[in-house]
């Protein structure tokens, strides 16, 4: 997949809308490669640059657009992806200075480049407290069912405590001498 | 997990307010909101921005942990300066969401006053996970290593609290005896004494199996012994499969039959015994011949004594007559010449008698005239002695026991009987004149006394005197009788005379006398001889024919022997078998002991055997169950190893690493906990670094540059922060960019962002740049609808205002953008 697409693919995945090319804002026309907004709890307004994209061009139109924006008194922070090679420093500096700037570059890689989008992606949390499922339920799950019925109690006990674990197991090990005929 | 769509007002914002009196660089007394999902705080360095946040802190954990460290006594400087005491008072919201203002907290030189609003384990979380003070910061990755001592930092706590392992570690450590059978002997007490019981039962199987060996090969022994008795007995009906009891032997082998058969046996061998013994006497005795010389001997005998007897007969009537006269003992046993003889003896012995008699009587005669003189004297003297004592007696008698009466009555010189003054009279008192008498009548008595004892003396003389006298007659014989033994001393003599001389032909006759008595025993003795041969040759002869043996043709000693030996030959026969049969009896009844034993034998066996199998599948089955209880620890291990690698990596590196590369986004070197090993108890680990392609590099503090190093920790103490359930929902940030370079202000303002929108943490920041403020003012506009924002604005201490400048920023919506 072209680099381009993995980043629309990453910012839709992360709630944002694509907007129709062009776009007004404030009566003003904009065209880029692609610009989404987000939905949910954030007001980002992104500009993806590909890596055919004018860069100067590109450039311009940013500072119009924040113009447009300034006069319509939106609190909305700009982020610009660019995605292919990035362009010369003089222009890299007058894109920082309207916007966020984001610099994908050539890679090809899903990681790398979600590496760079990363600020405008969710932070995934894996499951609060990774180990919040009681350890003694995957214990119990290696045991298997007929294996953890048999050492219940052991497996009890061992909320209180290494000595209340070592009485079950030895009353384990010694319900073996209580039956009489020597068979389970 | 990403959003909580419906998590949006209440308990984001923990914190509602917090009101400032006099503490540390804030003068006077304020009240700042905290009501909105990020509060700025803006101000140069000095302007109290730290005293807003250590005000929060003091309030909340009721302790402000950086002064802490520095010195015990901070409260005392806590106060603004020329104040004496400060108050800090906040309004909280808690997990229900009801906002409680707490109690004002007052502090001063003597200490703080009051409870913090938060206890235990969220005092814990605001103070480790929610506030970043500006001198942790620094210290943060030093904090946060592992050190060499064993003391759990605080960071490894985390995460063994994180990992929740209390309850494997249990396990494993409670199950480590199911690895070592020694230990788990130790700890199970009945595997070991189940061991032991195996061992014993073996030990024991073993040596009665051989006991049994021995008793078998005992009991086939005497069996054969048994057998061979039998053979003896010639009792050979019985089979040798036949077991033989002392009841069934009873039954074939008449005991009694034997028994008698024994006895008759005896019987002839005593019976033989006893007629040999009288044929041998009758050897010793007369024969045939000899007899016939006997009679003739009598016969010649008996004339001879006839004839002295018309000789003397005469004579001996006579003199015999004459002993009988004088009363003379004759035994009559004897033949009448040898009681004569015989009658010497005994003449000579009254005749001395007599004479004995005689001079006795004379003797005595002549004492008694002696005796009687004296005893005549000795009455005299005693007349003459009583009357004296009676004399003396008058004289002392009542005199004495008057006068010693009277004395009791005498008092003074008074005479008790003339009532006269004694005094008048010479020589001494009354009293002592009495006396004098007294003693006068004591010396009477003492004579008195002796003459008694004279008196005494003379009576026993006199009594023995006369006793003598007594005696002594005893021996004089009255005039008849004086007469009559003289007459029979002279008639004694005279018959002993006449014995003297008739002595010679007394002695003639009982010689005589002797010879036929001698002859006539020869006689007898013959003729029994005779008699007894015969009767011997008949026992024989019976007993010949008891024993059937014939004897025709043999001398009667011959028979005899031959006889004797046949019937001791039968004796010892029957003896032996007797022995035998019950030497037989005896070991059958060993025999049949020793079978019952070997049952018994058999049956303990059988019974031990049957308990060792038992005990065998009872320690199979422990062993089963100690298998069983290892796989726990097993299980318990991997899933250990499991879950901290799950945590370490999937939940702290996972987060660290996103944190990081949103805050550093060109540094190749991503920090990481290197995965620990799982050690006993607590994990203890080290922070490394993993290059983007994977590789492990060093450890961050040789990786990454001084300002990385930064932003390495400030994004493991937010990650640290993330990786729990908060606890307190909340983010307090002092002046956190001050120490990072190459962090991009936009990178870190769009973490708040996503911290505070996108997690719902309630963030606080403080900042003295004024350029990052701006930039965060916009960056960290509310989005949504009841999404706020604070600003709190702090005047340098020489500017006029110091009131704070607060602004509350609420959500407006955006019109620019056609939705």
């Amino acid at each position: 997949m072209q680099p381009l697409d993995t980043v629309l693919a990453l910012l839709d995945q992360a709630g944002f809308r694509l907007l129709e090319m062009p776009f007004v804002i404030g009566g003003a026309a904009f065209e880029f490669d692609a610009a989404l907004v987000a939905t949910g709890h954030s007001q980002d307004l992104v500009v993806v640059v590909g890596p055919r994209a004018e860069r100067q061009r590109t450039a311009e139109m940013l500072g119009g657009m924040n113009r447009a924006l300034d006069m319509l008194a939106s609190r909305r922070p700009v982020t610009v992806v660019l995605v292919g090679e990035p362009p010369p420093r003089e222009t890299l500096r007058r894109i920082q200075d309207s916007a966020r700037l984001l610099n994908v570059g050539d890679t090809d890689s899903e990681e790398a480049i979600g590496d760079s989008l990363a600020v405008l992606l969710p932070l995934d949390l894996p499951q609060a407290g990774a180990a919040s499922a009681p350890p003694l339920d995957g214990l119990v799950h290696r045991l298997g069912k007929s294996g953890a019925d048999e050492v219940a109690a052991i497996v009890r006990a061992a909320t209180q405590g290494h000595e209340a674990v070592r009485a079950a197991m030895r009353d384990h090990v010694e319900a073996a001498f209580d039956s009489s005929s020597g068979t389970t | 997990m990403t959003v909580h769509p419906g998590r949006l007002e209440v308990i984001d914002r923990p914190l509602r307010s917090i009101r400032l009196a006099n503490f540390r660089s804030i003068p006077g007394d304020i009240r700042l909101p905290l009501d909105a999902q990020v509060i700025l705080v803006h101000g140069p360095n000095g302007s109290g921005k730290t005293s807003i946040l250590s005000g929060i802190e003091l309030a909340l954990t009721g302790e402000v942990e950086s002064l802490a460290r520095l010195d015990d006594h901070y409260f005392a400087h806590l106060p603004h300066h020329g104040e004496d005491f400060a108050a800090v008072e906040i309004e909280v919201a808690d997990e229900a969401g009801s906002v409680q203002r707490h109690n004002m907290m007052t502090v001063g030189p003597s200490g703080l006053k009051g409870s913090p609003a938060l206890e235990g384990a969220r005092r814990r979380f605001y103070s480790e996970r929610s506030y970043l003070d500006q001198f942790s910061l620094g210290r943060l990755l030093e904090i946060y290593q592992h050190t060499e001592t064993n003391q759990e930092s605080s960071l490894e706590r985390f995460v063994n609290e994180l990992l929740g392992l209390d309850e494997l570690d249990a396990l494993i450590e409670g199950l480590d005896d199911t690895l070592d059978i020694r230990r788990l002997r130790k700890t199970v007490d009945r595997f070991a004494e189940a061991e032991r019981n195996q061992a014993s039962l073996a030990s024991q199987r073993k040596e009665l199996t051989s006991q049994l060996r021995n008793m078998s090969d005992s009991i086939e022994t005497q069996e054969s012994q048994l057998a061979e008795m039998l053979n003896d007995l010639t009792l050979v009906e019985f089979g040798a499969s036949e077991l033989l009891t002392p009841d069934s032997l009873a039954e074939h082998v008449d005991a009694a039959q034997l028994s008698d058969r024994r006895s008759q046996a005896v019987a002839a061998v005593d019976q033989l015994t006893e007629l040999r013994g009288r044929l041998m006497s009758i050897e010793a005795r007369p024969s045939q011949a000899r007899l016939q010389e006997a009679l003739e001997l009598r016969d010649e005998a008996k004339v001879q004594l006839d004839s002295w007897w018309t000789e003397h007969q005469a004579s001996i009537s006579e003199l015999l007559s004459v002993a009988q006269s004088l009363n003379l003992a004759v035994g009559d046993q004897k033949s009448e010449p040898a009681q004569l003889l015989d009658l010497r003896a005994e003449l000579s012995l009254e005749l001395e008698q007599s004479e004995a008699s005689l001079r006795q009587h004379q003797a005595a005669t002549e004492d008694t005239a002696t005796i009687q003189q004296e005893l005549e004297t000795a009455r005299l003297r005693l007349l003459s002695t009583s009357s004296e004592i009676d004399n003396l007696e008058a004289s002392v008698g009542t005199l004495a026991t008057g006068l010693s009466a009277l004395m009791e009555h005498v008092d003074g010189e008074i005479c008790p009987v003339c009532d006269r003054d004694f005094s008048e009279m010479p020589g001494g008192g009354l009293r002592s004149h009495l006396a004098a008498k007294v003693d006068r009548i004591a010396e009477q008595g003492d004579e008195l006394r002796a003459r008694r004892e004279e008196r005494s003396g003379l009576e026993r003389q006199t009594g023995e005197l006369e006793r003598r006298i007594d005696l002594v007659n005893r021996s004089v014989l009255p005039d008849v009788e004086f007469e009559r033994t003289k007459d029979r001393l002279s008639r004694l003599q005279a018959l002993g005379a006449d014995l003297e001389s008739a002595t010679r032909w007394l002695l003639e006759g009982v010689d005589a006398q002797g010879r036929l008595r001698e002859s006539e025993a020869n006689v007898i003795d013959g003729e029994q001889a005779s008699q007894e041969r015969e009767e011997v040759g008949r026992g024989i002869a019976e007993l010949g024919g008891q024993l059937n043996i014939d004897i025709s043709g043999r001398t009667t000693s011959d028979a005899l022997e031959v006889l004797l030996n046949t019937a001791r030959d039968q004796v010892s026969a029957y003896a032996s078998q007797q022995a035998t049969y019950t030497a037989a009896i005896d070991l059958a009844a060993q025999l049949q002991e020793k079978r019952s034993e070997l049952a018994e034998s058999t049956k303990t066996i059988a019974a031990l055997t049957y308990r060792q199998d038992e005990l065998d599948a009872q320690i199979e089955m422990a062993k089963k169950r100690r298998d069983s209880a290892r796989s726990v620890h097993t299980a318990a291990l991997d899933e250990r190893s499991d879950i901290i690698r799950r945590v370490f990596t999937q939940s702290l590196n996972k987060v660290w690493r996103d944190v990081f590369v949103r805050l550093a986004p060109d540094e190749v070197f991503v920090p990481a906990f290197g995965l620990p090993q799982a050690g006993r108890r607590s994990v203890s680990f080290d922070l490394q670094t993993i290059h983007r392609s994977g590789q492990i590099g060093g450890s961050p503090g040789a990786m990454l540059s001084a300002g990385n190093l930064n932003t390495a920790a400030l994004s493991l103490f937010i990650s640290l922060h993330l990786a729990v359930e908060p606890t307190v929902p909340c983010l307090v940030f002092d002046d956190p960019v001050q120490s990072m370079d190459e962090v991009h202000v936009a990178q870190f303002a769009a973490l708040i962002r996503t911290l505070s929108k996108q997690l719902s943490r309630q963030v606080v920041i403080a900042v003295h740049e004024r350029e990052l403020f701006d930039y965060l003012c916009l960056e960290l506009s509310p989005a949504f609808q009841n999404d706020r924002l604070i600003t709190i604005q702090l005047g340098s201490q020489t500017s006029s205002s110091r009131e704070p400048f607060v602004e509350l920023i609420d959500f407006k919506p955006d019109l620019a953008v056609a939705m």
